[in-house]
């Protein structure tokens, strides 16, 4: 079938459907590239106003040598996330410049569906996916919209399209969601995943260099949720248990690569009630996985290392979610401990000031238990303030905190505390995670965000095994700079905060909630919905041991039933509407016998119409009205929207026609 | 309106056949409705592309285990699924007819009218109708309304011809499927014999005036007045003069004083049949546009002198049926 080989409009709707494909993309996009791409769709926009001429061909094939050079100047690959995305919002964009056929139009739609699928590599949010819907929509409209190449551009024929469009969508929304449930779901990946495949976030890192960054980032970004099955854990056990440092160089704390011990290689014991738990962990791009102090079983997919920290096997590239056991009252290798010497390593000459305050200090103490103690004392008696603005620390970071600047946050006194104990010859190791989490008032399950992340410390002491310290926590809150996020974690200071906010503040945290809500339950049933959510909804709808075969059939069957239903609403004959017709028609000429004025059947409903006003002179404007709304719907080129209109006026008319 | 469907319902093997797929039914008589077991639909090269898009997008949702690359697949493909009904209903239950075919020349174009008729309360848009290997010509029908194509084929061979095979399909709303539907008419038209290039008229020595002259007692051309005789019709009656008081006066027509033109097979002796069938066809379609009155002598068939467009059309007939 042959069409016109030019274009025959601006196509706006196109245009417009390509700018939205590429906008989520501008964040990550390098600056040049954003600017060139919007730059080609002006160009384009310009040209079929009529204004400016495309590029010649010499032209075309110089742009995309350009700026593929360009592009690997910028990454040096073409391959992976950014690299790979990147390359392929040039070539949609640059497809604009070539765009003359019915299939040069269908390229440049099926290569802006690719480029939104390569924005979800950066974000799966709930905003995400109405957008996704907007873009899907006007893409459609502008498939539809070149099906009628010879017609004049006009906004009624486009908005026109986008209604149809959006009527197509809305039809397929149903098939779309049986199949997003019942599709059998392969765990992936199929190949290999490149490094970036991840979104890299804020987050917990594998290193801690106190005093070399002086303003620490807040971000509200949620790290994880937690649902809880029964008792939740007091305010002040809300130690999230991550990633453990111990390898001190003098001025950052790092770990080794993970040694990975089997759980019954520890000496464990538990006490007290358990807490049991469903962890949903935000992708992080990195193995580890939280659980509270002390975790007692091993969720699937996960191992444990030799500092009884969580790992996953895989890193956890998409939402993850493990169920977990934790007992808050634990000993963790009371007796014995492996590997001493590297919870004591300290590089030679570390802190030598701090060195001789600890000597001074166990000098008073008769135990370790004791000198722990009277280290936090001194913590909380010197001035030192808590702050998330700390000055930068330059030569010794210990020795400089604990003489000199005396302010800083979790990491600082961590790390000193840490450093401080291997000097007085206790084994110790800093901790890093999150401290605290708030319930979600709305919903029964608790936030934890990134800006909760904190740093402790453990120390080993006989009998009594690694023991918590949080040296932080020992800061009186007199000297916490308000508005730090320590304070707000305590629940007096939170609760006295809460009550010195305007109404509308505290309106907009409860909307805050609420859409934390929401976006909980997206995570859970659409980012993080997978082969075992697949199994748990069958077996909530009644359907054991599911198999491949069985999944596809169901599939089948429901979708042949949704499809059939479908169809009916498409195929929802005419014929249907004009015996509706009728039959309104027949009540009010029965209304109107039931008076003697009969119709012939020759005689047609004008004509009928005329001689019913004569003998009902005072209806004669309502039987007019009714006669002539009968013959448009019969016979006039109604829209559907009209009809229906006409058609409700119509019944209601013949319903309230009262004959004299 | 009348829903009048063929009678027989076909057999399964019938329905099954897979030539009613690419010729269509047997020939048969208006009007033809399109329904369930006579439209067929299939993807085009682009819903082919597209399919192939969605397979890539689903493996790398599959291997990014991303969900919404999984949601953009199914929506994207149950749009296409939405997209046959659509483009399936375009066709579904459309009556279509022939309106009258004029007749055509040997070597020139039969212009086939063909009448859409939608029984639907939903318009339907770009239908496609077209010969075989002809460019299609679009229409779009109202709700309830109706549309008429003029589908245009090189008109065949003179005499009797079938109207042929024509399609009707549609690609809207995506493109990315082709419903389409074959007609197969059991009417036919006529085609007249192709017009020689040799447009000059016989020599009138052979052409038969009347002896008599102008008698006045024609009935063609005005050819005077005189006094009023009793007997003479009313119509006759020159109104406008006794309103002038001129009296009654009578218009006088004459007729036969124009020339009469024979058309004559034999005067084309030693030609074949089909060139002497194409210059008498000329020839009454330049007498025709002279406007002169003339017979067409053939073998089989004498054509009394006459003009006008019925005659000449019944001489173009008998030129076209000669032999037949």
């Amino acid at each position: 079938m042959a069409r016109p080989n030019r274009l025959p409009l601006p196509n706006a709707l196109l245009l417009a459907g390509i700018t939205l494909v590429v906008l989520p993309h501008v964040p990550h996009l390098p600056l040049w590239l954003s600017i060139a791409t919007l730059s080609v769709i002006a160009w384009r926009l310009l040209h079929d106003a009529g204004r400016v001429p495309l590029p010649n061909r010499f032209m075309r094939i110089l742009l995309v040598l350009l700026a593929i050079a360009v592009l690997l100047v910028t990454y040096r690959t073409l391959v992976g996330r950014e690299a790979g995305t990147a390359l392929l919002v040039l070539m949609l964009v640059l497809k604009l410049f070539e765009m003359r056929s019915w299939r040069d139009v269908t390229v440049v739609v099926f290569l802006g569906f690719f480029v939104m699928v390569t924005a979800f590599l950066f974000s799966q949010s709930l905003l995400m996916g109405a957008y996704t819907l907007v873009v899907v929509a006007l893409l459609i409209a502008s498939l539809i919209s070149f099906q009628q190449p010879t017609r004049p551009l006009a906004r009624e024929p486009l908005l026109g399209d986008l209604r149809h469009a959006v009527r197509l969508v809305l039809q397929a929304l149903p098939v779309a969601l049986i199949l997003f449930l019942l599709f059998p779901r392969i765990p992936g990946p199929l190949w290999g995943l490149p490094e970036d495949a991840a979104a890299s976030r804020t987050g917990l890192s594998d290193e801690m260099e106190p005093g070399r960054i002086s303003r620490l980032v807040d971000s509200n970004e949620v790290a994880f949720r937690v649902q809880f099955e029964g008792n939740r854990p007091a305010p002040a056990q809300r130690y999230w248990r991550g990633p453990i440092l111990w390898q001190y160089d003098g001025r950052k704390w790092q770990t080794e690569p993970h040694r990975v011990r089997l759980p019954q290689q520890f000496d464990l014991d538990f006490n007290g009630p358990a807490l049991d738990y469903q962890v949903t962990l935000e992708p992080h791009n990195r193995q580890w996985l939280f659980a509270l102090e002390m975790p007692a079983t091993l969720p699937e997919q996960a191992q444990l290392n030799s500092e009884y920290q969580l790992l996953s096997r895989r890193r956890v590239s998409e939402v993850f979610r493990y169920e977990v056991r934790s007992y808050t009252d634990y000993r963790l290798d009371p007796d014995i401990l492996l590997e001493r010497e590297r919870y004591l390593a300290l590089p030679p000459g570390t802190s030598p000031r701090t060195r001789e305050l600890v000597k001074a200090l166990a000098a008073e103490t008769t135990s370790s238990s004791q000198l722990v103690q009277r280290v936090l004392d001194y913590f909380s008696e010197q001035p030192f303030y808590y702050t998330r603005e700390p000055p930068l620390l330059f030569d010794d970071p210990v020795d400089e905190f604990v003489f000199e600047t005396r302010r800083g946050f979790c990491e600082h006194y961590a790390s000193a505390f840490t450093v401080m104990m291997r000097q007085a010859g206790i084994p110790a190791r800093v901790v890093t995670g999150y401290y605290g989490g708030e319930m979600n008032p709305l919903a029964d399950y608790m936030i934890v965000r990134q800006s909760d992340a904190h740093a402790w410390s453990e120390v080993w002491l006989q009998g009594r095994g690694w023991v918590r310290v949080d040296p932080t926590g020992v800061i009186p809150p007199s000297r916490i700079e308000m508005s730090a996020d320590l304070a707000q974690r305590e629940p007096a200071v939170r609760s006295r905060l809460d009550a010195e906010r305007p109404w509308w503040l505290r309106s907009l945290r409860r909307a805050g909630y609420a859409w934390d809500a929401v976006n909980n339950r997206w995570q859970q049933w659409v980012v993080g919905y997978n082969q075992s959510r697949q199994n748990a909804l069958l077996r909530a709808l009644g359907m054991e041991d599911i198999n491949w075969g069985k999944l596809v059939f169901l599939l089948m069957v429901i979708l042949s039933l949704a499809l059939l239903i479908i169809a009916a609403l498409v195929f929802r004959s005419g014929a249907k509407t004009h015996k509706h017709v009728n039959r309104i028609y027949h009540r009010f000429l029965r209304k109107l016998a039931r008076r003697g004025i009969n119709k012939s059947p020759a005689e047609t409903p004008g004509a009928f119409g005329e001689r019913a006003v004569q003998q009902q002179p005072t209806k004669s404007e309502r039987i007019g009205q009714i006669t002539q709304t009968y013959l448009l719907l019969r016979y006039a080129d109604l829209d559907t929207q009209t009809q229906r209109r006409y058609l409700k006026w119509f019944a209601r008319a013949v319903r309230q026609f009262r004959p004299d | 309106m009348s829903l009048a469907r063929r009678a027989p319902r076909p057999s399964f093997l019938q329905r099954f056949n897979l030539a009613r797929f690419f010729k269509g039914d047997a020939p048969s008589a208006a009007p033809w409705v399109l329904d369930r077991r006579n439209v067929y639909i299939l993807p085009t090269r682009q819903g082919l592309f597209f399919a192939v898009t969605l397979v890539i997008i689903l493996l790398g949702a599959i291997n990014y285990n991303n969900s919404l690359g999984y949601f953009l697949t199914f929506l994207l493909g149950s749009i296409a699924i939405v997209g046959i009904l659509h483009t399936y209903r375009n066709l579904l239950r459309l009556e279509v007819r022939l309106a009258n075919i004029e007749p055509a020349f040997a070597g020139g174009e039969v212009t086939v009218p063909v009448a859409l008729h939608n029984p639907g309360t939903e318009r339907r848009e770009q239908i496609a109708l077209a010969f075989a290997d002809q460019e299609p010509n679009r229409c779009a029908i109202p709700a309830c309304g109706q549309c008429v194509v003029s589908l245009r084929r090189p008109a065949g061979e003179r005499g009797w011809q079938p109207v042929g095979r024509f399609s009707l399909a549609s690609t809207f709303p995506l493109g990315l499927f082709r419903a389409w539907s074959h007609v197969v008419p059991d009417s036919h038209y006529l085609v007249y014999p192709e017009p020689a290039s040799e447009a000059r008229l016989p020599q009138t020595s052979r052409y038969m005036a009347s002896l008599v002259g102008d008698q006045g007692i024609g009935s063609d051309d005005f050819a005077g007045l005189r006094g009023y005789r009793s007997g003479d019709s009313l119509k006759h009656v020159h109104w406008k003069a006794l309103a002038r008081e001129q009296g009654l006066l009578t218009k006088q027509f004459g007729g036969d004083r124009s020339e009469r033109l024979w058309l004559d097979w034999r005067m084309l002796e030693g030609r074949e049949t089909e060139a002497r069938l194409s210059q008498l066809c000329r020839w009454v379609i330049e007498a025709g546009q002279q406007g002169l009155e003339f017979g067409l002598w053939l073998p089989d068939q004498i054509i009394e002198p006459g003009r006008g467009h019925a005659h000449q059309q019944q001489c173009l007939q008998a030129l076209a049926l000669f032999g037949g």
